[in-house]
């Protein structure tokens, strides 16, 4: 009984990620993160290629 | 330039050409102990130079001194650069150097000598178990330390995977390493029979999840988006892959101990959540390689990516094998056998050592102010050199491991087993050759990137580049 009510509670939990990170959460502040490696250009060389 | 302007490079370019030079010894090792396979005679009966004594000295090398130095130095260098500030103390940073290598060399003293604890992946003793603590302890404390004094809203992706790989590795090790000191290099362990064997594949398998799985993670999230000059995938599947991986690892470790004195129901539970832990690693592993998708031309022309996306497929392969092997009835065949050691050495060499060299590639000219390595052709030969290794050694093992399986289960009518243990040997020689040329080649390409790193460095004008903190990001 016990196990069933934890495989649940871990299976909602899974799912309120889901629905947090795929709906909740806007577009555009993922945008910003995934870009974090890359707005450091190291100055002094500027060589990457920004995207987006 | 005042400290506080600028990032702490100096503790990554050492960590940095450490990962190389440990690298090397770790491997060479391994290939000594894989030709002591073949030839038993090597060793000269010198207690040293013993097979017992020199594979934990082969698996703590790779692991915590190669697999360790390349992890303190990328994520040094990716939590400086995401979080634009310098690492949090420059002096406990510098104390994590010197800390791991005292370790490290400890551990190259103690163990030829015949000083272990006996727990596979925990064999130092126990002062330098209680070392290793100090200096993790120092570790989280300089991570999350940078973390918290971020100037970005954010926390990027890889750091979330350092950051769990820390803090895990550190409660890991001290749950495991609890033991009753009985002279300076002897302790017994506070667990018993089966409780301690779970208590030790916990951490084992968790090792595994953590250290070599997580942290390697973090160095993909970060150096992948890095050389290829374009952002993740999807940062939305990088949140559900952080997760998942972290909630599902944790319960993977019986699937270390099947058929065992362990409870049937633990088995079964290790080996579920073993079974599941396939989603979040291919959902990593297709985000890390779909990075590329509209720049697979790149692949043609940057060695240093093509390190880092065979890494990849190697890790899918693993992850694949991983899964199928803890089911009961496959792990039936494949326990004990030198399938595992080729699984295991699919994730060492094809996964971890090849991300390692591709993001330390593509960070050791940064660190000193280049545009790139000295010589990309030098690169594409490690490359090749390191792929055709890796495949070579995985295969053997492939092989001798599946017939070792059927060979030893194999009876005759009367119930009498049809092989004895020295035909089964005989069988396996030419596979250990195999893998034996398979470690030697694989090896060989570290000889060329430490050369290829030292031409570099020399190319470099300044060996202490110092390189301005960038400006608090536009969040």
């Amino acid at each position: 009984m016990s196990s069933g009510i934890i495989t649940a509670i871990a299976m909602l939990c899974f799912v309120a990620i889901v629905v947090w990170v795929f709906i909740i959460k806007g577009k555009d502040d993922f945008d910003e993160q995934a870009n974090l490696p890359l707005d450091e250009e190291d100055k002094d060389k500027g060589k990457e290629e920004k995207s987006s | 330039m005042s400290q506080t302007t600028t990032y702490n490079d100096k503790v990554v370019r050492q960590f940095a050409a450490m990962t190389v030079i440990w690298g090397i010894v770790g491997m060479v090792v391994g290939v000594f102990i894989a030709a002591q396979l073949i030839w038993p005679g090597l060793g000269w009966e010198i207690p040293w130079l013993s097979y017992g004594r020199l594979r934990p000295l082969h698996t703590n090398a790779v692991i915590f001194a190669f697999g360790g130095s390349a992890l303190f130095a990328t994520s040094y260098y990716c939590v400086q650069r995401t979080s634009h500030v310098r690492l949090f103390s420059d002096k406990l940073a510098a104390f994590t150097f010197w800390g791991w290598q005292t370790v490290i060399v400890g551990a190259a003293i103690t163990l030829p000598l015949g000083k272990t604890m006996g727990k596979e992946y925990a064999e130092l003793v126990w002062p330098l178990a209680v070392l290793i603590a100090v200096v993790w302890v120092a570790y989280a404390i300089v991570f999350f330390g940078t973390i918290v004094k971020r100037k970005v809203k954010h926390i990027y992706v890889a750091n979330w995977f350092f950051g769990a790989y820390i803090l895990t590795i550190a409660v890991l090790h001290i749950v495991n390493n609890l033991a009753i000191p009985t002279g300076l290099w002897h302790s017994y362990p506070i667990y018993s029979g089966a409780v301690d064997a779970m208590v030790q594949w916990w951490y084992g398998h968790n090792a595994v999840g953590f250290f070599l799985t997580a942290g390697f993670l973090g160095m993909m999230y970060y150096f992948v988006p890095k050389q290829a000059g374009r952002p993740i995938y999807s940062y939305r599947l990088s949140i559900v892959h952080f997760w998942s991986l972290i909630a599902i690892y944790m319960w993977a470790g019986p699937h270390h101990l099947h058929y065992t004195s362990v409870p049937d129901w633990v088995q079964t539970l290790g080996m579920l959540f073993s079974v599941m832990l396939l989603a979040p690693s291919w959902g990593g592993m297709i985000n890390g390689i779909m990075t590329l998708s509209g720049a697979w031309h790149k692949l043609r022309t940057d060695p240093i990516l093509r390190f880092m996306i065979v890494a990849l497929s190697f890790y899918g392969i693993a992850t694949f094998e991983g899964p199928m092997m803890s089911i009961k009835t496959v792990n039936a065949l494949s326990h004990y056998t030198d399938w595992t050691i080729g699984h295991v050495h699919a994730g060492a060499l094809g996964w971890v050592a090849m991300i390692s060299i591709g993001a330390i590639y593509s960070l050791w000219p940064r660190l000193l102010g280049l545009d790139g390595m000295y010589s990309t052709r030098l690169i594409e030969w490690h490359f090749w050199v390191s792929t055709i290794g890796t495949v070579l050694y995985i295969v053997a093992m492939w092989i001798a491991g599946v017939m070792q399986g059927l060979m030893w289960r194999t009876f005759n009518e009367d119930g009498t087993l049809t092989y004895t243990f020295i035909e089964v040997l005989q069988f396996t020689e030419p596979y250990y050759i195999l893998r034996l040329i398979g470690g030697i080649i694989f090896t060989a390409g570290m000889f060329f990137m430490v050369y290829n790193m030292y031409k570099t460095w020399q190319m470099a004008e300044k060996e202490d580049l110092e390189v301005p903190v960038s400006e608090p990001a536009q969040a």
